[in-house]
């Protein structure tokens, strides 16, 4: 268990961390979202020990041992700011890092194998890391951050500089790390991505914690089904009174509609409804994705804080 | 029992750290090119030389006066002497092929004339080629002969006549050493001058598997696998053990050269007692300290140091090399209190020590505390290293300044 209480974190003038605590549990997929600047690589490099808190605290207690940040022993770590060594042979970079990390020749031969076929790049384990593509670059560090088997795995920014079919198998890789077992520490802009695989996120703004939680909780809290209807002819809203009195409905154009299903409610009742204003031509679901969820927490969040700023200033 | 772990596991990374240093910069194939290459222009040399030495052809040389050689001395048989009658016609047809190769004017006899300045013999030729060496040679034998002769000097006279002088320099100083020790200040020297080439080879390659690691952003993914300690330690390992290995090799490609010199071309004996060896292993030690000083003086500079193109800090990587510099000129007072404290100072003791046990009388317990001071130092400086390279990796792409470096010494 990984446990963060209270952590902060200053550079100068400027607050990376500002008094964060959560917990991630052995096994999981947590994923740590911001914008840029929001202070998540601040927290990985606090996480990896590169880096001291200011203040707070940081407990990892793996078996009978606890620890101030993950050990290098027990981290996979795939940094933000990556790279190999372009002049060695795919196989001489894997090596090398499984080496130092002290995976035996047979296993490192099983392993390599494995995530080379996994990744499709068997065929190329010989040539130089710098005649690869960047995206296939991008695949033989991730297999470097994890021959090891390591228990906890750190991952910056896995999916970006990938085409979609690549982040497709980053997100299957995942899937597979989790099945082994290993806890992972995503931190990413990819929030489809995101919404497959994290069973909990934590969101950054500015340094502090915007959302914090199981994903299916946030979900589920931070929204009511909202169905977009479009229909012929138009007509004004004046047919639907029954609808009005059990859902909240929006007319947005006068052939367009915005009904919000509360929890309890199902489509079942509605869709009888429907049909009394005429002929449905398209029903959505425009339900809040992770997407919307985490634009709105940080346009909230920044507007607060913003009037939090002007209130102290009225003070002073 | 955890601590043991984890100094084994430190072990084993700055080993494997050390290996991918030393192998990154050790191309064999280059290595046996560059051999190989050695090998055939000391091939081409020696059939050059040889060809040059033993003349295949006889040259006919014409002179005013009747000469011969004693047939015993060297290419006696390449050159007949003919007397001409008008040797100014010979001169003049000289530069056309004809029968001559060259005119030889004698004038004698300079003994009875006692001007010893002046010249005992003219040669003319077309143009300038090799044989015309040999030419000069034998003629200079003979009238050698002839002069001893016509001294009527005994064989003895003329072997002692032919030997140089040789002038023993006696010191009355106690603590120097007398010119029969002159083959350990050689050898002094002589491993000086390799610590400079293995220094340079260290200053280059540190300089670019640093930066070029941070180029490549390795770094951060290195730095999660082991400590900056470890990482720096398995680089100076790495680059030491190069900087041996360049040490060796440079050192047996001068011996095997001196030696195809001397034996295969000049033909004389076997002969390296130019080197001490009892003095050898004194010097290789402090070479070895030296460059682990260095290296790590170095490292702590690349470390701070985030493009390469445009840091201020590359020259300050070669500072190590300055005492080298300053023993030249230091040396020749190598009991004055500034060698004596240079030769215990960590970052000047390597080069300045050795070149004073080549001169002065020293007791053991000196070179033995020197080398310490140097070890101790290392330890410091490799620290120094591992700290300047982690601040500078938490710097995002900015360098630390001096006055940052000289702050992490302190605080860690």
């Amino acid at each position: 268990m990984l446990k963060v209480n209270l952590l902060e974190k200053h550079y100068q003038n400027v607050t990376a961390v500002n008094g964060l605590s959560f917990e991630v549990s052995p096994g999981e997929i947590f994923a740590l979202l911001g914008p840029n600047g929001a202070g998540k690589s601040s927290l990985v490099k606090m996480l990896v020990g590169f880096t001291q808190p200011d203040s707070g605290s940081i407990l990892l207690s793996d078996s009978s041992e606890s620890y101030t940040s993950i050990p290098s022993h027990l981290l996979g770590y795939l940094p933000e700011d990556r790279g190999l060594y372009p002049e060695k042979t795919v196989k001489q970079n894997l090596e090398f890092f499984a080496t130092l990390q002290g995976v035996s020749k047979s296993d490192f031969e099983e392993r390599c194998a494995y995530w080379l076929d996994k990744f499709s790049l068997t065929s190329r384990v010989d040539e130089q890391l710098k005649a690869l593509s960047k995206g296939n670059q991008q695949k033989v560090q991730l297999i470097s951050a994890v021959l090891h088997q390591p228990k906890w795995v750190i991952l910056d920014e896995p999916f970006s500089g990938l085409d979609p079919i690549n982040q497709e198998l980053v997100v299957q890789f995942l899937a597979e790390l989790k099945q082994q077992g290993m806890t992972v520490i995503l931190s990413a802009h990819q929030m489809a991505m995101v919404e497959k695989l994290a069973d909990r996120v934590l969101l950054l703004n500015q340094g502090s914690a915007v959302i914090y939680g199981d994903l299916e909780d946030i979900l589920l809290a931070k929204q009511a089904a909202v169905i977009h209807v479009r229909y012929t002819p138009d007509q004004p809203l004046g047919p639907l009174d029954n609808l009005n009195g059990q859902y909240t409905v929006e007319l947005i154009k006068a052939n367009q509609l915005l009904i919000t299903l509360q929890k309890d409610q199902t489509l079942n009742e509605l869709l009888p409804l429907l049909s009394e204003i005429g002929n449905v031509v398209e029903l959505k679901n425009q339900s809040q994705t992770l997407h919307t969820i985490y634009l709105n927490a940080v346009a909230s969040h920044n507007s607060e804080s913003s009037n939090s700023a002007v209130l102290d200033e009225g003070k002073s | 029992m955890k601590n043991n772990n984890s100094l084994n596991v430190n072990l084993r990374q700055s080993w494997t750290v050390a290996k991918w240093e030393f192998l990154h910069f050790f191309k064999l194939k280059q290595e046996v090119i560059g051999k190989l290459i050695m090998l055939a222009a000391g091939l081409v040399i020696y059939f050059v030389a040889n060809k040059s030495q033993q003349l295949d052809d006889v040259y006919k040389v014409a002179t005013s006066q009747h000469f011969e050689v004693n047939k015993a001395l060297p290419n006696a048989g390449a050159f007949q002497f003919i007397k001409v009658d008008n040797l100014q016609e010979v001169l003049d047809a000289l530069s056309e092929e004809g029968e001559f190769d060259a005119t030889l004017e004698l004038n004698k006899p300079s003994i009875e004339s006692k001007d010893f300045q002046s010249v005992d013999a003219s040669i003319t030729t077309a143009e300038k080629s090799n044989w015309q060496n040999q030419l000069v040679a034998l003629i200079n034998a003979e009238l050698q002969a002839v002069k001893f002769d016509q001294l009527n000097l005994t064989t003895e006279q003329q072997v002692a006549l032919s030997m140089p002088i040789n002038i023993d320099h006696k010191v009355l100083d106690d603590l120097l050493k007398n010119e029969a020790d002159k083959t350990q200040t050689i050898t002094a020297y002589g491993v000086l001058f390799l610590l400079v080439v293995a220094v340079f080879g260290v200053f280059g390659q540190l300089f670019v598997s640093i930066t070029g690691e941070k180029q490549n952003r390795v770094t951060e993914q290195l730095m999660a696998t082991m400590t900056p300690q470890t990482w720096i330690d398995g680089k100076l390992l790495g680059q030491i053990l190069f900087a041996v290995k360049t040490m060796v090799g440079t050192l047996l490609s001068i011996v095997i050269s001196f030696l195809f010199f001397s034996v295969v071309i000049k033909q004389q004996s076997f002969n390296l007692n130019i080197i001490n060896w009892s003095l050898l292993p004194w010097l290789f030690a402090f070479a070895i300290a030296g460059l682990s000083i260095c290296a790590a003086f170095m490292a702590a500079i690349a470390s701070a140091i985030d493009d390469p193109n445009h840091s201020g800090k590359s020259g300050l990587m070669m500072l190590p090399l300055v005492p080298v510099a300053l023993t030249f000129f230091l040396i020749d007072a190598p009991n004055s209190v500034i060698t004596v404290f240079l030769s215990y100072l960590p970052i000047t003791s390597f080069a300045v020590m050795p070149v004073r046990m080549s001169l002065v009388e020293l007791a053991v317990w000196e070179p033995i505390l020197s080398l310490i001071f140097s070890l101790v130092c290392f330890y410091y400086f490799r620290i120094l290293a591992a700290r300047v390279f982690k601040m500078g990796m938490n710097m995002y792409g900015k360098e630390p300044t001096l006055k940052d470096m000289l702050k992490v010494t302190y605080k860690g």
